[in-house]
């Protein structure tokens, strides 16, 4: 039996790590139980035989070999604790003032080294000094957290993937970061104007008038507002606020000014910045109706592709040897398809000539966009992202590159009778994930987890060589 | 092996707006009616110029054409013969996107791709946050059996989308429209999924006048003891055809069950008049209180509603007439579980 390597290799927060501030670690402690003790057993069901290991009554499994069951247990679920992260700041968007490497302290520290087992109501953490003694302790891992709560005897329960999702999104450290910082860069006019009937939900009667009513008012103006080049949303003005009064009376809902009214309206935005009112509802698996069980969602790691088995290693050699050539040309291109589009910009022209030294900055001197902006006389950090934008010419290189492989393939595919030409849709997305899955894991994940790294970056990766490359080229 | 989409998750499409589009998304208001819906509007005419706005710049010579004033909710945007749907919204936190039922169902508004914008107004940009199929979409929902939870919209789980956008460029760069079925209109004919949609969900009243019942629809003996519930026998509701369904208002309320009963008379060769009423089972003499029976118009606006109050022996509505062929909705309603019930005339 093959047992999954993400059983022994655990995701673990390094400040030291200088892209990311967290690395894949090895646990060799874990690779030799998972390989001896799990590849040994008759049941098909990994996962289940390290769950049933750990949750073992004391007379049955010695207790050393319950915690490196969990110790497996707890590298498999840091990885869908870290994408958990990684989602929350993607669906935060906008220019939020967090990032995920902000919330992995919460949720991310267990040491992959500690031998922690559960006592035998699964409700207390307890760790393994060296002569093998259990003993309570004050911290707690929350990937033990997970672990207890997770009913895996169930019959409809939740993959452990997906719980781990739905805990770490549950997690009131991280939520209480999420409520304090999620929404800081929003002003209470921005957040008001964003909530849609959903989050009105979760407010009283009373305050759901203040929003819709709000929402009437402001809204309409905000459109208005917007050719006059207001882009913050500032405070609603004293004739706004008198009309909202009027509409507030027809509604019963008494104020008897506008500044009580503003007081009001903060105390709501105050409610909204709690991330519970927006994030409430858990769609996590999709149920299956023929079966009753419930499906893994497609976002979260699965183990696919066999559609492309057979032919995979030909098909694999031939990405190979055409990614770096694709990846020069569509460098180049994009830079070139970049410039022109600025020279013919009537706002941007003046700056056009600045892209390639503006980009030498950020990919050679590792610069940020804030710093760079004033050395090519740009006026803002704003202003210098709309002209480099080093993250969209990063997504065109990686969209020009996979579909150049995708050409190349798509005609070998064709000539060994794996498909037809237009292709099923089906077959075509499973091609482009695998593309894109091999294009990532060799170029494309390195390259933005660069630019996501923030302060003493430094620009190494593949892309940002090749980059260098094409940039000296364009100044010679 | 990693997943396509875990790069998406380190690097979202982004599109930054300029305040030109603005400007242009005004005009573009204007030209559109529909005061409530005008904020709505507003976001889908900026995601739709940012959306062109990625086209342009990733598909040599695209032909793009829009088209705006079809329905409130979204607008449209077709490349080449590809008919792109895109809903916009405001933040995506809790992971689900409404989409309303007819821009799946209906062969006018049905396109071959669907696309999830969020437009961030404040900001000045848009973020493409995935895309899908017709019909992979269409799967899902018979699938699951998916029905309208509020007023006319599927909540779809923002996990099945697509979080991959280039594929929609490889669709249209490497597939023919034809490839991805689309409803046809009612009166030709039909593909499997839609005839399947319709039988399932949509019971046809003026059948019942010919004898012919859908499965689920009872006698009203079957169901309720009429020495108990003597109003059944009183009343507008003696003549005419009478059935009634069993309506299970949800597990953990204790299996609350209903008996929805309909009662149709033919009042002109192409006119039914309607009586809906709800009925206690079990043997109970009153309806729990705050019980809510709503009609619905096919398009999902509120019509009627009447609540039970604490010693309701049963409630109903208004009786109502229409012509054959239309459509409409009743929706039971208890706490925070519904269902719904769609009808032909």
């Amino acid at each position: 039996m093959v047992v999954s390597s993400r059983y022994w290799n655990i995701w673990r927060i390094s400040p030291t790590s200088e892209r990311v501030g967290y690395k894949h670690c090895l646990v060799p402690t874990a690779q030799e139980f998972a390989q001896k003790q799990v590849t040994d057993s008759q049941n098909e069901d990994v996962q289940a035989v390290l769950l049933s290991y750990f949750h073992a009554k004391k007379s049955d499994v010695d207790i050393i070999s319950r915690s490196h069951a969990g110790l497996c247990l707890r590298c498999y679920v840091s990885d869908p604790i870290l994408k958990a992260c990684q989602k929350i700041d993607t669906l935060f968007s906008g220019d939020k003032q967090f990032t995920y490497q902000d919330l992995l302290p919460f949720v991310l520290n267990d040491d992959g080294q500690t031998l922690v087992i559960l006592d035998s109501d699964r409700k207390t953490q307890l760790i393994l000094n060296d002569n093998g003694e259990a003993k309570t302790s004050a911290y707690k891992f929350f990937s033990i957290r997970i672990l207890q709560t997770f009913k895996s005897d169930f019959q409809s329960s939740m993959s452990l993937d997906n719980w781990t999702y739905l805990q770490t999104k549950q997690n009131p450290e991280l939520k209480d970061f999420l409520s304090e910082f999620g929404f800081k860069h929003l002003s209470d006019w921005a957040l008001l104007n964003k909530a849609r009937p959903k989050q009105l939900e979760r407010l009283s009667v009373r305050d759901r008038h203040f929003v819709e009513i709000f929402h009437t008012v402001y809204r309409r103006d905000r459109l208005q507002q917007r050719s006059q080049g207001t882009r913050k949303c500032p405070d609603p003005s004293s004739d706004q606020l008198r009309e909202m009064l009027t509409y507030l009376q027809e509604k019963n809902v008494l104020i008897n000014s506008t500044v009580e009214l503003m007081k009001e309206l903060r105390q709501v935005a105050i409610l909204l910045r709690q991330y519970d009112i927006w994030s409430y509802r858990e769609p996590l698996e999709i149920q299956d109706q023929d079966t009753g069980s419930y499906t893994i969602r497609p976002d979260l790691p699965t183990n696919s592709l066999n559609e492309l088995d057979v032919e995979q290693r030909e098909l694999s050699e031939l990405l190979h040897d055409s990614l770096n050539l694709a990846l020069t040309d569509a460098i180049k291109q994009e830079i070139r398809v970049h410039m022109t589009g600025l020279q013919k910009s009537k706002k941007y022209a003046i700056l056009a000539q600045q892209f390639i030294p503006g980009l030498q900055l950020y990919y050679c001197q590792g610069l940020s966009l804030k710093d760079i902006a004033p050395q090519l006389g740009m006026t803002s950090w704003d202003q210098a992202r709309r002209v480099l934008n080093p993250g969209e010419l990063l997504s065109k290189v990686r969209t020009l590159t996979v579909q150049q492989l995708l050409d190349n393939i798509l005609k070998v595919a064709e000539e060994k009778g794996l498909t037809k030409l237009p292709p099923d849709p089906n077959y075509l997305n499973t091609l482009a994930e695998h593309i894109e899955a091999f294009a990532d894991a060799e170029i494309f994940t390195e390259a933005a987890e660069e630019i996501r790294a923030g302060k003493n970056r430094s620009m190494s990766s593949f892309y940002a060589q090749q980059l260098r490359l094409c940039l000296e080229q364009h100044q010679s | 092996m990693a997943n396509s989409t875990d790069l998406r998750l380190l690097l979202s499409e982004v599109i930054q707006l300029e305040p030109e589009q603005f400007d242009q998304a005004r005009d573009l208001i204007q030209r559109v009616t529909g005061e409530a819906y005008q904020w709505q509007t507003h976001l889908n005419i900026l995601a739709l110029i940012g959306f062109e706005q990625w086209l342009t710049e990733r598909i040599l010579k695209p032909k793009i054409h829009q088209n705006l004033n079809i329905i409130e909710d979204v607008c449209y945007i077709n490349i080449g013969e590809f008919k792109v749907c895109l809903i916009a919204t405001e933040q995506l936190l809790d992971e689900v996107v409404n989409v309303p039922h007819n821009i799946i169902n209906q062969s006018e508004l049905a396109a071959h791709l669907y696309v999830i914008i969020e437009v961030l107004e404040e900001e000045e940009q848009v973020i493409i946050r995935g895309i899908l199929r017709h019909d992979q979409l269409d799967n899902y929902r018979l699938q699951v059996n998916l029905q309208p939870i509020q007023e006319g919209y599927y909540q779809i789980p923002l996990s099945l989308f697509d979080a991959e956008p280039n594929h929609l460029l490889f669709y249209y760069r490497f597939l023919e429209p034809t490839a991805i079925p689309l409803p046809v209109a009612a009166n030709a004919p039909s593909s499997v999924p839609l005839l399947e949609y319709l039988q399932e969900t949509r019971t046809k009243l003026s059948q019942w006048l010919e004898g012919v019942f859908d499965e689920g629809w009872q006698a009203i003996d079957a169901l309720i003891n009429p020495e108990v519930n003597l109003a059944f026998n009183t009343r507008n509701n003696e003549q005419g055809t009478k059935r009634a369904k069993l309506i299970d208002l949800g597990v953990q309320l204790g299996n609350l069950t209903v008996a929805l009963l309909v009662n149709i008379t033919e009042e002109t060769e192409d006119k039914l008049g309607i009586l809906i009423q709800l009925h206690p089972t079990g043997g109970e003499t009153y309806l729990p209180p705050n019980l809510k029976i709503t009609l619905l118009s096919k398009a999902g606006k509120i019509l009627q509603e009447v609540t039970s109050r604490s010693q309701d022996n049963y409630i109903q509505l208004k009786p109502f007439k229409g012509e054959l062929g239309k459509y409409f909705c009743i929706k039971v309603s208890w706490g925070d579980v519904s269902i719904q019930e769609c009808f032909e005339l």
